[in-house]
């Protein structure tokens, strides 16, 4: 069979960068949203075909649905050509769909603050490195432990609302322990972020 | 119909400084767009209009070739010059066409990005020092100032050779470079050169001319290639000592890695080294292994010990960010899952550049902005086209 060698996209348009955005920090995004950014749906299946994102199929209930994640070449692309390092790492479907309902309620111009789990992360040991400097060892020492005990975890995004405060946000599925809500607890109050849960 | 000598040297004797300013600075390809940017600095065209007869008249008479850049068989609306035969013949003083090779037809965008990266390094950098000293910006002017800054910014792959002659005839650097293992490099590369040619000879003479032969072999029969231990060593790839070994300002060249600068304060030597990324595709780990090596090498070639500043240009802002972000990560050790700094340090440090070294090493992460202003902000999925 003669094969396509010519790759199906060429260029990278505004939307396609909507698109990656939203992908790169939701982890799975249904077909609904990918048309919100203004995706064609030929598009999307040339993105497919060029192995950017792919297709997932999962079942809620008794209905099997779609949805669509990034690869590896996607998550690569991502960060070389819109500077979206460190991507969220993609759970079950599910739980993701609920934070890309998440991410597509705020307006566009909202999104571009959007925080994934690892940048979460990476904020929170850059403030213990504040704490060093300001001479409060104990206090860094003491929350550096934690964090290693698993007492403190991340939530799935931090977001900025429409008044300007910043509210960490978690989806809870039931396979979640009370020591876990507890331990992001902790992290919302020393980040001193509000709380914002949904129960899927 | 084709258009007489005549004319043709008459037009290029008119347009000659367009001429050379292609063929030096951009290896015979530049981007319409950047020459606008010389002539309009130089004085040499009062504005665009003139500027386009010009070039056009150039363009009529069979001197330089019009192209759009291409990318990934998508036509953008950039155009793109290179020299066509006569106009190589005109600059280079030969006195027939056969004496010249013609800008070979690539598949690739290579020769024409890198041209883009060159020319935005003399234009955005080069060219402020240069007004700020006070001169005239021209030709002349810009070329003394690469010349003194000791720069291999206008030189192309295989001519390394060029830079070392003039590292080793320089009389007042004679007392700082180690003598010896400069001219053993030199030997080195010119071996390998003398090796290519021959090969490129045999293969011409075994296939009448038509053919290009084989490149790096240059013995007469397969069995001999057995016993010669080169191929061998070729086949298995090089290992890390014998990279580091290898590693010379030819290597540098073919990495799209220059030297930008080289200046020396109290007898110790300050190098800046730019490298190109021109695909954006290269990850950090090939780049920081080139500059390990590098950093060895130039250790090899001074007496002082030295001061290496890495100038890493991607091709715009995130790219630029992506690689940043890359190189300050933490590295966590594959076995003992031990956090051992940033990813940085530890592949210096992997490849023999330890932490004292590591202090003489600068790296930044700069872009020239090359998307939005040369390719109409168009993100393309490949620049390679191939």
């Amino acid at each position: 069979m003669a094969r396509r060698k010519k790759p199906y996209i060429a260029q990278f348009f505004n939307r396609d960068r909507l698109a990656f955005s939203a992908l790169a920090r939701a982890g799975h995004v249904s077909h609904k949203h990918l048309q919100a950014c203004g995706l064609a749906d030929r598009r999307i299946k040339n993105l497919i075909s060029d192995g950017y994102i792919e297709k997932v199929v999962y079942k809620r209930g008794n209905h099997i649905k779609e949805c669509y994640k990034l690869t590896k070449i996607g998550r690569k692309t991502a960060s070389c050509i819109f500077g979206l390092s460190q991507a969220y790492h993609a759970q079950s479907p599910a739980h993701d769909l609920a934070i890309a309902e998440k991410y597509f309620s705020l307006p566009v111009e909202l999104r571009e603050y959007w925080k994934t789990e690892s940048q979460i992360r990476d904020q929170f040991l850059e403030q213990l490195n504040d704490l060093r400097d300001q001479g409060k060892e104990a206090e860094a020492k003491l929350y550096e432990d934690m964090l290693n005990k698993g007492l403190i975890s991340m939530p799935d995004a931090v977001y900025v609302n429409k008044e300007g405060s910043t509210i960490a946000f978690e989806v809870i599925t039931n396979s979640y322990g009370e020591a876990e809500l507890q331990a992001k607890e902790a992290l919302v109050q020393i980040m001193n972020y509000k709380y914002d849960t949904t129960r899927i | 119909m084709s258009i007489s000598n005549a004319n043709k040297q008459s037009v290029c004797e008119k347009y000659r400084s367009y001429l050379e300013i292609i063929y030096h600075f951009g290896n015979k390809v530049m981007l319409m767009k950047q020459l606008y940017q010389y002539a309009e600095l130089m004085g040499l065209a009062k504005n665009f209009s003139t500027f386009y007869s010009g070039i056009i008249e150039l363009v009529h008479n069979e001197v330089l070739k019009k192209e759009t850049f291409t990318a990934f068989g998508k036509k953008t609306q950039l155009q793109m010059l290179t020299l066509r035969k006569y106009g190589i013949r005109f600059i280079e003083g030969k006195q027939d066409s056969y004496s010249v090779a013609s800008v070979p037809r690539s598949n690739g965008n290579e020769r024409i990005l890198v041209s883009i990266f060159k020319n935005c390094y003399i234009l955005k950098k080069l060219v402020p020092r240069i007004q700020k000293e006070g001169k005239k910006v021209t030709f002349d002017t810009i070329k003394n100032m690469l010349e003194r800054d000791y720069s291999t910014i206008l030189l192309n792959k295989n001519q390394a050779i060029f830079f070392m002659t003039k590292l080793r005839n320089d009389t007042t650097l004679q007392h700082l470079l180690n003598v010896s293992n400069v001219d053993y490099d030199m030997r080195r590369i010119q071996e390998i050169k003398q090796k290519l040619a021959e090969g490129l000879r045999k293969g011409s003479e075994s296939t009448e001319g038509k053919g290009k032969g084989r490149l790096y072999s240059s013995s007469t029969s397969p069995i001999d290639d057995l016993k010669n231990e080169t191929v061998i060593q070729a086949e298995r790839g090089l290992t890390k000592a014998e990279k580091l070994d290898n590693y010379t300002v030819e290597t540098m060249l073919a990495f799209n890695a220059h030297v930008a600068q080289i200046k020396f304060i109290q007898n110790r030597a300050n190098v800046t080294v730019l490298i190109f990324d021109i695909h954006n595709k290269t990850n950090i780990y090939r780049m920081v292994t080139h500059i390990a090596c590098m950093y060895l090498m130039f250790r090899r070639y001074f007496k002082e010990d030295l001061f290496l500043r890495v100038g890493i240009v991607s091709i715009d802002e995130f790219a630029s960010k992506n690689l940043k972000a890359q190189a300050e990560s933490t590295f966590i050790d594959f076995i003992s899952k031990e956090r051992k700094g940033t990813r940085l340090s530890a592949i210096l440090s992997d490849w023999g550049v330890d932490a004292l070294m590591q202090e003489r090493i600068e790296v930044q992460f700069t872009d020239y902005n090359i998307t939005n202003d040369f390719m109409d902000g168009i993100k393309h999925a490949n620049l390679m086209r191939r």
